[in-house]
């Protein structure tokens, strides 16, 4: 039997996507879940359904993380599941119109659910719950910023350095809970669906899997599809002369 | 967001540019239906495409495949949609369940099932894939979302049941299933020299076997009968292995290919009979396959459909039993005048008189595939005038050239019955497909 079967895996975000990708891959490996999503009716759709088809524990909490308002009974129901091995924190999106600059109102609304909900929520784990591994959702667009998304990548940048930053505090007080930044690249989801995009888009199911190999191998900052590590440190290496006429 | 697609029928001869909507959630999903006219998508391997339309958004129903609940006591399951059948019968056999009237290919979502009320391969025993249907719950912008049965809103039922999705998207199927009282499918071939003679055996097999269906060399023998081949007579058994292997969730959407390549490959699909006999003859007579395997024949047999590099035209017909040997007797001055390239024939026994545009008649169906080309379609308007002389009716899901008028006449008052309590129930006519176009509905 493998040793993450029967613990418990927290995954919040996870009503679509790669949430839900990562649902069905852990509980295929007979891992307990825990879920979290804003989305009452999908998760009752997706307990029952991993419940039923890997008869195992599912247990779901309803509520929209960026509800300051629902924290403290959010941290109450993670402190009630125990121990948890592995705590996946996907929920994240987009509130930007293509082409615009972003309002007031999708700028708040961008950093609360990309960034201050998911540091929140991973100073809790940290702090109470122990995980050995926290993985955080980034993206491509913070080492290559781009004239689109503008919240969206100031909001996972500040992600993804608050993460490296609580990487090293943890290991400096020599804890062991590890930290997983995945910098995504192109992902089938709501967002990307309709989009001409240039490179090939991974399915949220094969980066589940992908996930689900490196679980207690890979820490730190990593790249999926890996080449998106050397598209990135060529767009990184390209003069702002050259990189403001690129059309990306 | 939506994005514009070319969607295909699954035949390759009917094609529209449409905007496909795959929402991942309820509340996306809602909001994609009520913004004007859809249609609701399963896998799209429907042959006619029932799934699109020019002016409709099509809706998916991808992400829509879980299961919601399981009663297994009262032998029923509650699902989604968008759940494939493979995935279905995969999961039911581990609990010992089984839904018995299921088509050809495991790609198949349950939604698809419901919107053509499909059938399998003894139809004659185990009825259509609606028989097993308990509820329904469909949503209609104008109505919500609305639970139907036998026992409540009846006519919503009824008018989904075979309905081509045209009364809403449906969320949710409950399904009745029946014990499962083996663990494998055994199937025997039985070699018949013509067509007649594979009428005769095939309703005596009926009597005594669960699935019964042939397959004929459309053509003359060597021995002056028409149309020689085989009966299969299959029957759920307890096996000496239990080999319940996962099938891939693959789709079953081939667009027409234009490649080199493809052209050469589609030259040789007039030698497909020839080729299948040859290799059945060097198979055992009778053989035992897993259950998944053996329910579902064309799963690993996708290549054919490559075969048809312009599309595949397919005909399905009931001919009741009193006319049969009339319409057999026309097809074979036909097929030997004329010589239509006929790459699959096969026969099945129908028992029942069904509601509406359901493909439902007590009667033999008969079913050809061949090329789309225009001397094809002439083959087809002959097959259509003969069917209607003999008191057939047409599967509406099979055929993308089938016209209103053919359909008019040949399920006549069950035409205009359905037409006016479409009307009745959706006087805006929000869902519209290619089909439903074609149709007049």
């Amino acid at each position: 039997m493998d040793p993450m079967a029967r613990q418990r895996v927290l995954i919040v975000g996870a009503s679509s996507g790669l949430g839900r990708a990562l649902a069905e891959q852990y509980a295929g490996k007979n891992c307990d879940l825990a879920l979290v999503s804003r989305d009452a009716r999908d998760l009752a759709a997706i307990r029952a359904d991993l419940s039923w088809r890997f008869r195992v524990d599912v247990r779901d909490y309803a509520c929209d993380i960026t509800d300051r308002s629902r924290q403290p009974a959010l941290r109450e129901w993670l402190k009630s599941l125990g121990s948890v091995r592995y705590a996946c924190l996907v929920a994240g999106g987009t509130f930007e119109g293509p082409g615009n600059i972003p309002d007031e109102g999708a700028i708040q609304k961008s950093m609360d659910l990309n960034y201050f909900a998911i540091v929140s929520l991973m100073n809790g784990l940290v702090s109470s719950s122990f995980p050995e591994t926290i993985l955080v959702v980034s993206s491509i667009a913070v080492t290559a910023p781009r004239g689109a998304n503008l919240a969206y990548t100031a909001a996972k940048t500040a992600l993804d350095t608050y993460a490296q930053s609580l990487r090293h505090f943890i290991a400096v007080r020599k804890m062991n809970t590890k930290i997983q930044i995945l910098r995504l690249g192109y992902m089938d989801s709501i967002f990307t669906r309709g989009l001409n995009l240039r490179f090939p888009v991974a399915q949220a199911a094969e980066v589940a899997r992908y996930l689900w190999r490196i679980r207690d191998t890979k820490e730190g900052v990593f790249y999926y599809p890996g080449y998106w590590w050397l598209i990135c440190a060529v767009l990184q290496s390209i003069p702002w002369f050259l990189y403001r006429r690129l059309r990306f | 967001m939506p994005s514009l697609q070319e969607i295909y029928s699954f035949d390759g001869t009917e094609r529209v540019n449409a905007e496909l909507e795959t929402p991942d959630r309820y509340s996306h999903l809602i909001k994609a239906l009520s913004g004007g006219r859809f249609i609701a998508r399963g896998t799209g391997s429907s042959y006619v495409l029932a799934s699109a339309h020019e002016s409709s958004c099509s809706v998916s129903s991808r992400f829509f495949d879980r299961i919601l609940h399981v009663d297994a006591k009262n032998r029923k399951i509650t699902v989604e949609p968008g759940i494939q059948l493979g995935s279905l019968l995969r999961f039911l056999a581990s609990m010992k369940l089984w839904l018995p009237a299921v088509p050809g290919h495991p790609s198949i979502s349950v939604g698809g099932c419901v919107a053509f009320n499909v059938h399998g391969k003894g139809q004659f025993r185990t009825g259509y894939f609606g028989d097993y249907v308990d509820e329904l719950v469909v949503f209609h912008p104008t109505y919500g979302e609305q639970c139907c049965s036998t026992r409540q809103n009846p006519k919503l039922f009824d008018l989904t049941i075979g309905g081509m999705g045209l009364t809403g998207f449906i969320t949710q199927v409950t399904l009745r299933l029946v014990p499962l009282t083996g663990n494998a499918i055994q199937r025997t071939r039985v070699p018949v020299e013509s067509m007649e003679q594979a009428i005769e055996t095939l309703l005596s097999s009926a009597e005594k076997h669960e699935q019964v269906f042939s397959w004929h060399k459309l053509g003359g023998a060597a021995n002056g009968a028409f149309a020689p081949g085989y009966i299969y007579q299959e029957d759920v058994v307890q096996g000496k292995y239990f080999g319940l292997k996962a099938l891939a969730p693959d789709t079953l959407v081939f667009p027409p290919r234009t490649s080199l390549v493809d052209r050469g490959i589609g030259l040789l699909r007039n030698q497909i009979p020839f080729v299948y006999q040859m290799s059945e003859r060097l198979k055992p007579e009778t053989e035992v396959f897993d259950l998944l395997r053996g329910t579902f024949p064309i799963y690993g047999k996708e290549i054919y459909h490559r075969f048809f590099n312009d599309g595949l035209l397919e005909y399905q017909v009931i001919i009741p039993h009193q006319n049969v040997a009339s319409f057999i007797a026309e097809l074979e001055d036909h097929v030997l005048e004329h010589g239509p390239r006929v790459s699959l024939c096969s026969l099945k026994v129908f028992q029942g008189e069904g509601k509406y545009l359901n493909f439902s008649r007590s009667g033999i169906c008969f079913a050809m595939d061949v090329p789309n080309h225009p001397n094809e379609h002439a083959f087809f308007e002959f097959l259509d005038r003969l069917s209607m002389a003999c008191g057939g009716i047409q599967n509406i899901s099979k055929d993308s050239r089938l016209s209103v008028e053919t359909v008019r006449a040949t399920y006549a008052a069950r035409y205009d019955d359905f037409k006016t309590a479409l009307f009745k129930y959706d006087p805006k006519r929000l869902c519209q497909s290619a089909v439903s176009e074609r149709l007049d509905l």
